[in-house]
């Protein structure tokens, strides 16, 4: 009897057991994994994670996601603390080639090679190794691959840059071209003209001389009429160009000479608004101009196309874009927005800022207290959301019915569900960056639904109907990380350049300082920097 | 009934002199360069939208519309910041003030045994501090993340509220003590029963300060708290004035789904800022005659 009972409870024990292995087996990988990337706030109510961990754990993967938010402002700040005490999440974003150097030299960053990470994410890599058809003139791809490494293994995963590429644009006001009978200037000296016509006919109609041609934005159009976008007052970007071979800074091109001498001019003669100084945009969301939609001036280069999205596209029912709502609020509600392409100057240079290059600026690193194994999970996971397009729409949209909904059939279209109270990132949408992508899933056919939407279309019909406005007219960077003397020199450089050409502007020096600030610039450490901005160049090409 | 008589006035008046003039105006302009910013973000708070984004000076609404109090006030987190201000500020003004008040007395008594080094030693603390990092990783150590603790216990005997204390007890006459002593009061019961009652002068001024410290501070709220919950109301309100400020990532984000979901209005910001201020505005006026009293208090006599 006794005997009987033994053999009943072991071979119960031995069921019991194999059953937990049998459960315990089903899944590839089990733990947790917590995440700090870019996000806007924390989570209030999150609708989303639990949902995207059920489908994980039928591909096979246990996960815990932990969303650490911290905050934006003082995002490094924190992150050192947390590094410090041993408590940093397993993802987190680092900005920059330079932060990439500082972290990697601590020895807080994982590395692995791409091997591994072809073996774990092989979509992903086939995603990076696709390029960017519209990016002619570099090889990105082998860029891209690059900038992600130190000492031969990779450390870091770089944003993926959007087809379209995030073109600020010329706005124009349109009821001031109307009221003056104008049209859209597509040269230096129609454009000029018409600044002088703002400024000086009275193009609001109120008998009062109360407006202006243009301001802070529109003076890097001007650059780039001259062969050189530098971002001047608005967002320095230290862009490095290949004149004839050789690497030059955006700083230091001739170019500049002749823009600064007509500034001078036009800020003599009031066209350009003396609040200039100051900039357009006067706190709150960056993309809008308040001298723009509060109509001082009459052009604005300081938005993305999108912010300017008239309403129901192709008959979508589509919101209008954020900073036309704002425009449309004080000028009129029928009033509109005319998108002009970039000024072509004397010598044939034209161009504005075109950003699509990959960069490690809000890349995703990864911890270095992970295990191999940890880490092959999470690439593997980052695979799946590259394969499964409806994983990526609940991660990064919502749900569809309750956060937005689709507005047509051809274009899907999404519009918000929600009100003005709340915002989708509250509860728990794209709460998943730096699990399914460093910005935005790494997915084709998510791409296509986001961004082949009837804006797009929109924005491709504009592009299309100027001779100077295409997605590869423009002023790109041919050096895509940051060079190791660049946090020594670069803002010494930077507000040198600055306040030199604020006094050529305003009259306080004359236009032929230029040469001797070339020098002074060169002297102050410019040269070394450009030194080696070549030997990069000469290394990644 | 007293009869009102006009006095002829004995003592001697200063005629008001063109100084005086002078004085009053620019003071009265000095108090509307700091009044007009204040009336701006009221009038932003209560207008329309479209007339809060238009620039320049708003100093008269064109409707009142309160839907952007109403949004604020029905937040969670605003009432869950409120919360945890006035948990933090009560408690860390009582308890600091209480630990600082005993440390002055103590170094106050001039029989007490060395108590120019013991002195020295508390006053070198202000001139330096581990920094940063070590702060942080002592709070983690002490197991004090994301607790009240950790934003009292650090700065819990400020150095120089203390000696400003101590050099008020010192003013406190001896003889006082010593009739306590001989009534048979023991050292404690002669500092709350007669010492604490003599000296609330400098204790409000203290006070005041040390809750106004507590109420402003969200840094060490950012580094040590984790729980949303007990987030104070200063990082509430700075997460929403600031949002949608930076153009970080944005600038590479190409969805127009993001573009309309990032920021409120400027009438809310405005709205939320107020609604965070305006109790400590309120209260500041009725503390501000022991303000006064105490500066001038604070100083050693004799």
């Amino acid at each position: 009897m006794t005997k009987r009972i033994i053999t009943l409870v072991l071979a119960l024990a031995m069921l019991a057991t194999a059953c937990a292995f049998a459960v315990a087996e089903d899944y590839k990988w089990s733990g947790t994994i917590s995440v700090a990337q870019y996000a806007f706030g924390p989570i209030d109510d999150d609708q989303i994670t639990a949902l995207v961990e059920e489908r994980l754990r039928e591909y096979g993967y246990d996960v815990k996601f932990d969303i650490v938010y911290l905050e934006n402002s003082q995002y490094e700040t924190l992150l050192n603390l947390r590094l410090a005490n041993q408590e940093a999440p397993d993802i987190f974003r680092v900005n920059g080639g330079t932060m990439v150097d500082q972290y990697y030299q601590q020895g807080v960053l994982k590395s692995w090679t791409e091997e591994f990470f072809r073996e774990n994410a092989p979509d992903v890599a086939a995603f990076i190794d696709a390029g960017n058809p519209l990016q002619t003139n570099t090889n990105i791809v082998d860029a891209t691959w690059a900038m992600a490494k130190r000492d031969g293994k990779m450390v870091c995963l770089p944003l993926i840059s959007i087809n379209q590429g995030s073109l600020l644009n010329v706005i124009y006001n349109t009821q001031w071209l109307e009221k003056l009978d104008r049209e859209v200037p597509e040269t230096l000296d129609d454009f000029v003209d018409l600044m002088y016509a703002f400024t000086n006919d009275d193009p609001d109609g109120n008998g009062e001389n109360d407006t202006y041609g243009m301001s802070t934005t529109m003076l890097n159009i001007i650059f780039g009429a001259y062969g050189s976008w530098t971002g001047f007052m608005h967002m320095d970007t230290g862009f490095w160009y290949n004149v004839d071979g050789e690497i030059v800074s955006c700083d230091v091109m001739p170019g500049n000479k002749d823009a600064l001498a007509l500034l001078h001019q036009m800020y003599v003669d009031g066209v350009i608004d003396p609040e200039f100084v100051t900039g357009e945009n006067q706190g709150g969301y960056w993309a809008i101009s308040h001298s723009f939609v509060n109509g001082r001036i009459g052009v604005s280069h300081g938005a993305r196309m999108t912010h300017y999205t008239p309403a129901n596209l192709y008959g979508t029912g589509n919101q209008p874009g954020t900073v036309l709502q704002e425009f449309q609020a004080i000028q009129g509600p029928d009033a509109k927005v005319t998108i002009g392409p970039w000024i072509e100057g004397p010598d044939g240079h034209v161009g504005g800022f075109l950003r699509y290059t990959n960069t490690t600026l809000g890349a995703n690193a990864y911890n270095a207290k992970l295990s191999d194994e940890k880490l092959a999970a999470i690439f593997q996971i980052m695979n799946i959301f590259a394969t499964d397009k409806d994983l990526c729409v609940l991660a990064a949209n919502g749900i569809e019915g309750k956060h937005f909904e689709y507005l047509d059939d051809e274009f899907h279209t999404k519009k918000t569900l929600l009100d003005d109270s709340v915002k989708d990132w509250q509860l728990g949408v794209t709460r998943l960056r730096g699990i399914y992508g460093p910005e935005h899933p790494l997915n084709e056919a998510w791409m296509e639904e986001n961004y082949n939407s009837a804006t797009n279309k929109w924005m491709k019909e504009v592009q299309a109907s100027y001779k100077n406005l295409s997605v590869t007219t423009g002023y790109t960077n041919v050096v895509f990380d940051s060079l190791p003397s660049e946090s020594t020199y670069m803002s010494e450089l930077l507000t040198y350049r600055n306040e030199t050409w604020l006094k050529i502007i305003q009259g306080e020096l004359d236009v032929d300082y230029y040469d001797t600030y070339v020098e002074e610039w060169m002297n102050r450490g410019g040269a070394i920097l450009t030194e080696e901005a070549n030997e990069w160049y000469a290394a990644h090409y | 009934m007293t009869q009102k008589k006009k006095i002829k006035k004995t003592y001697y008046t200063r005629r008001n002199t063109a100084f005086d003039y002078f004085n009053i105006v620019l003071q009265a302009l000095l108090a509307l360069t700091i009044l007009i910013p204040f009336l701006h973000l009221l009038v932003i708070s209560v207008s329309s939208p479209s007339y809060a984004t238009r620039s320049g000076l708003h100093l008269w609404p064109d409707t009142l519309d309160f839907s952007t109090y109403k949004r604020v006030l029905s937040s969670r987190y605003i009432w869950t910041g409120y919360r945890a201000t006035l948990i933090r500020t009560v408690l860390g003004t009582v308890i600091q003030l209480f630990m600082t008040s005993m440390g002055a007395y103590v170094l106050s008594k001039r029989y007490f045994p060395h108590r120019t080094f013991w002195t020295m030693c508390i006053v070198f603390t202000m001139y330096f501090s581990g920094g940063l990092i070590p702060s942080y990783l002592l709070m983690g150590n002490l197991h004090l993340m994301n607790t009240y603790a950790s934003m009292i216990l650090p700065g819990l005997v400020g150095t120089y509220n203390m000696i400003l204390i101590r050099n008020y007890f010192q003013s406190i006459p001896q003889d006082l003590e010593d009739a306590c002593m001989i009534d048979g009061a023991g050292q404690f019961t002669t500092f709350y029963k007669i010492i604490i009652p003599v000296s609330t002068p400098i204790l409000a001024t203290v006070a005041l300060w040390l809750a106004v410290g507590h109420w402003n501070s969200w840094f060490d709220v950012l580094l040590y708290m984790r729980n949303e919950e007990r987030m104070t109301l200063q990082i509430i309100l700075r997460r929403i004035v600031l949002e949608g400020t930076q153009q970080l990532l944005d600038m590479s984000s190409n969805s127009t789904l993001d573009d309309t979901q990032v920021v409120s209005s400027d009438g809310l910001k405005a709205a939320t800022i107020y609604v965070a201020t305006l109790p400590i505005l309120l209260v500041y006026p009725f503390v501000q005659k022991y303000f006064v009293k105490g500066i001038m208090v604070g100083s050693l006599k004799g």
